[in-house]
């Protein structure tokens, strides 16, 4: 792209989890999600930055091993680095990983020439290892501008902005250097002159953590006592500052009832005001924000650690036995964050059918807008210990992978037939997380961003609920005609009208399932405030529930249909409406036989 | 004393030099890429619970194959 009103374009490339993201996050001051593992980037990210009174609009691609492209996604960075359409191209290599990385770096210089600058990032992990690199030696053999960074700290950030003003101001900048003209020879030549290696094993500290965590007889075992644990602190965490939030909100509501009264509003403005909006935002708070707060820090810790290729090191035999490809546990990781973030991520599989399974079956884990559904429901009915609860909550996540490894099974056996292709998995050195910043930076973007669109849906859902309640009919209301219509189907499945209802109704966001049955079982009589969970469970069995209706309730959220942000990523993703339906269909299918299976054998044994 | 093996058979901690791919192209480019280039050397660092995946050290990264692809690897031990 050439000039267009004084501003420049840049473009960074480089392999996979060199820290691309990092270096652009850096010079835009956006907050790009980054994480420890080769892939995290599916998309092509624009941002801008202002350096010395120019404007550069910057674009991060997705990492790629080559300028050969293995698949549509690599296919369109390769593209755009051949294009040459942008002022200066920015190569970032990862200083740990010199070999490969230059051979890369190299290929691109081949083919473009001009307008290259190669930032050797991860500087200080390098060092750490007993890396040196010689920039000066390497931008001489190489024949353009070489900057060593540390994009993590900021370390030469300023000096890689210089060389981009420099190059795109000059457009002149051709190689010239006394390098070889074969350019076969220039990798192994640079790693000689221009890489010291202090020490032999610069890597012996991860390949004695690999040996704990990808042990035959401790990896899986280790995987499952980590997640247990993050479920346990989530769990324990949360308790406390949910209660007071929701006793916060109880009184605040009350203030804001009698003022609504002091400044004259009718009866039925401040009912659905108070009853219908603010109850359901309220809750969504309460409920989601402190384990969000809690869970997203932990799981991103993990992430930024580098371990999540580890474990679809250790599951991938599994996978491999169902067809599927094993990239798909990492997809499933993203899905317990966001099932639409698990879908996007879908992308790093290169397969278009093992693609397609990996987004099928995404919604079959739990995302985190349904942890607090689940573990409202474990606490009112199976465990008041935290521990206790955490394990029940294990086991369903291992149920959900279960069932997503069969539903890949059947998939890849039926509409979507073949074997297993071959996949590589790189393994990248482990990092130690900017504790940090993951927790400013996983509270500010992950879980505002959600709880936002939660609440976004709550608002208006909550309202709607409480029109549907109160707008009469003959003698009742809409929503009890409308919870009687579903009410024969929801028994079949142990549940009932309210449950399917208010899963209906969530539809937008899965958080607002549970304060919607609340709400249409209290919506007949008057709910003053909030209850805590023992009153809900006391509201709960109230309208028939028991300790079936509650495993059913577990199942069913666990396996129905996905939230409609999910359903449209899908098909975006998938730009077809048979494959979105049958993402849509399938979840629902296994959630309602499970539950019509565990309903039936219930009630042949009491 | 030289002998040729397939990576999936090589031992753990075995160093090899990579002589041919014998897998179809598109895999066989992506693993040149990756740096199972001829004459390469490569260390076979550990496999998973089955046998399959299969992880080296390669070209200063570590990289995990399947096993079906690790077999189609032949290298010089």
């Amino acid at each position: 792209m050439t000039e267009n009103r004084g501003e420049y374009t840049i473009a960074l490339a480089g392999n996979p989890n060199v820290g691309k993201s990092t270096v652009f996050n850096n010079f835009t001051g956006l907050h790009q999600h980054t994480g420890n593992w080769p892939g995290k980037t599916v998309e092509n990210t624009q941002g801008e930055f202002v350096f010395n009174k120019r404007r550069y609009i910057i674009r991060d691609l997705p990492g790629t091993y080559s300028l050969t492209p293995n698949s549509a996604e690599e296919m369109v960075t390769s593209d755009y680095i051949k294009s040459g359409d942008y002022d200066a191209l920015v190569i970032v290599v990862d200083a740990s990983c010199m070999e490969r990385n230059i051979r890369f770096a190299v290929s691109i210089i081949e083919y473009v020439r001009s307008k290259v600058i190669v930032c050797v990032n991860l500087i200080d992990e390098a060092e750490k290892r007993g890396i040196e690199i010689d920039s000066s030696k390497m931008s001489e053999l190489l024949g353009v501008p070489v900057v060593k960074t540390a994009a993590r700290s900021g370390k030469g950030m300023r000096e890689l902005k210089k060389e981009i003003e420099r190059i795109c101001h000059e457009k002149s900048t051709c190689r010239n250097g006394e390098s070889p003209n074969d350019l076969s020879e220039l990798p192994e030549l640079i790693l000689q002159e221009c890489c010291t290696y202090k020490t032999p094993d610069t890597d012996k500290r991860d390949r004695q953590i690999d040996k704990i965590l990808m042990s035959k007889k401790f990896g899986i075992p280790v995987m499952l006592l980590m997640l247990a644990l993050i479920f346990l602190i989530t769990i324990s965490g949360a308790n406390i500052p949910s209660e007071l939030l929701n006793k916060g909100f109880g009184i605040l509501g009350d203030k804001l009832r009698s003022l609504l009264s002091d400044i004259h509003c009718t009866e039925i403005i401040i009912s659905a005001l108070i009853d219908g909006v603010y109850n359901s935002l309220t809750w969504i708070i309460s409920v989601m924000l402190p384990p969000m707060a809690i869970f997203f820090p932990l799981f991103t810790l993990l992430e930024d650690s580098g371990y999540l290729p580890r474990i679809a090191f250790n599951l991938d035999s599994i996978f491999r036995k169902a067809n599927a490809h094993g990239k798909q546990s990492l997809t499933i990781a993203m899905g317990f964050g966001c099932n639409a973030c698990g879908v996007t991520g879908c992308r790093i599989i290169d397969s278009k059918r093992e693609r397609l399974i990996a987004i099928i079956t995404n919604s079959l884990v739990p995302c985190n807008g349904r942890f607090p559904m689940l573990i409202a429901v474990i606490g009112m009915f199976f465990a008041v210990n935290t521990s206790v609860q955490s394990l029940i909550l294990l086991s369903l996540i291992i149920l959900s992978v279960a069932v997503t490894l069969i539903c890949s099974k059947i998939l890849a056996k039926t509409v979507l037939k073949g074997v297993g292709s071959s996949f590589v998995l790189e393994l990248p050195p482990y990092r130690r997380p900017q504790i940090g910043k993951v927790i400013v930076r996983s509270i500010f973007d992950r879980t505002v961003f959600v709880l936002l669109r939660a609440m976004a849906a709550a608002a208006p859902a909550g309202l709607l609920i409480w029109i549907l309640a109160n707008v009469k009919i003959g003698d009742n209301a809409v929503l009890v005609y409308l919870t009687q219509a579903l009410d024969p189907f929801g028994r079949v499945i142990g549940l009932d009208g309210a449950v399917l209802c208010a899963f209906i109704l969530g539809f937008p966001a899965n958080e607002i399932v549970l304060p919607l049955v609340l709400m249409i079982y209290t919506s007949g009589g008057s709910l003053a405030e909030i209850p805590d969970l023992m009153q809900f469970r006391e509201i709960l069995i109230a309208n028939g529930w028991t300790s079936v209706t509650a495993v059913c309730m577990l199942i069913f959220s666990l396996f129905h249909f996905p939230c409609s942000t999910t359903c449209l990523t899908i098909w975006k993703e998938t730009h077809s409406k048979k494959w979105t339906a049958l993402s849509f269909v399938t979840p629902l299918a296994v959630g309602v036989t499970l539950c019509f299976l565990i309903n039936s054998i219930a009630v042949l044994i009491f | 004393m030289k002998t040729n093996t397939t990576l999936k058979d090589a031992p753990i901690g075995a160093k090899c030099m990579i002589c041919r791919i014998d897998d179809s192209l598109a895999v066989k480019n992506r693993l040149i890429e990756l740096g199972f280039y001829k004459g390469a050397f490569v260390d076979k660092l550990y496999t998973g619970a089955m046998g399959s995946p299969v992880a080296f050290r390669v070209s200063g990264a570590v990289i995990a194959v399947r096993s079906d692809d690790a077999e189609k690897i032949i290298a010089e031990m």
